[in-house]
């Protein structure tokens, strides 16, 4: 999960590296996901997610489709 | 003293937060009164993924999720402390449980440029900056460094 200053730049990197593109994400949208995400590990009712757990918060930031489809 | 996973899964962030650096296996056993094998083999068979993964050669922690315990391009700083992050998901990832205002270092992967933000977690506002994603989420996991 990279950081780029734009479009044009991931752009211009999947050219030069010759990745395959995956998603672009706006980082506002990976601002939201991060904190639905993380939740505090010093709470001592923290527990791992189960995996449609986490599904369902990549859903709830849009992240759907085959790409976003956990194992 | 007796611990489980639990104990040093709370250990290990609160030593992140508050002091900001990663403990070593060699600090966990001397808080909890084991042994450093004691906390190894612990952490080894925990299996819960990226929250406390250790390298499979040093058994320390390399990763206390979003945390890394090396230094990356993704750099959370607040006062005095330090924090590196694994990946741009989460640089936030550590500024929202720090909690506070942070400064936010990185870098665009493409040009190598610097990209720097302050960045408030009440207020929550980031550059018009993107993250690509360049493992589909069903590999995630499967080489979680390269992810």
């Amino acid at each position: 999960m990279s950081l780029f200053r734009s479009e044009e730049h991931v752009g211009r990197w999947l050219r030069d590296t010759g990745h395959t593109r995956g998603a672009v994400v706006p980082l506002s949208i990976v601002l939201e996901l991060s904190r639905a995400w993380y939740a505090d590990p010093r709470e001592p009712s923290w527990r791992p997610r189960t995996r449609d757990e986490s599904q369902n918060v990549l859903a709830s930031v849009g992240l759907t489709g085959e790409f976003w489809e956990l194992p | 003293m007796s611990f489980a996973i639990s104990d040093i899964r709370v250990f290990v962030y609160e030593t992140l937060l508050d002091g900001g650096r990663m403990p070593t296996a060699a600090d966990m056993a001397e808080h909890f009164g084991v042994t450093r094998d004691d906390v190894v083999d612990t952490l080894r068979t925990a299996r819960i993924g990226k929250t406390l993964l250790p390298d499979p050669h040093t058994g320390e922690i390399w990763m206390a999720g979003p945390f890394s315990a090396r230094p990356t391009t993704y750099e959370v700083r607040r006062g005095a402390r330090r924090w590196w992050a694994n990946c741009a998901w989460d640089m936030l990832g550590v500024a929202n449980l720090v909690g506070d205002p942070v400064d936010i270092s990185a870098r665009c992967t493409d040009c190598g440029n610097s990209l720097d933000f302050q960045f408030a977690p009440a207020t929550g506002t980031v550059p018009d900056w993107v993250v690509h994603f360049l493992v589909p989420a069903r590999r995630w996991y499967d080489d979680i460094g390269f992810t």
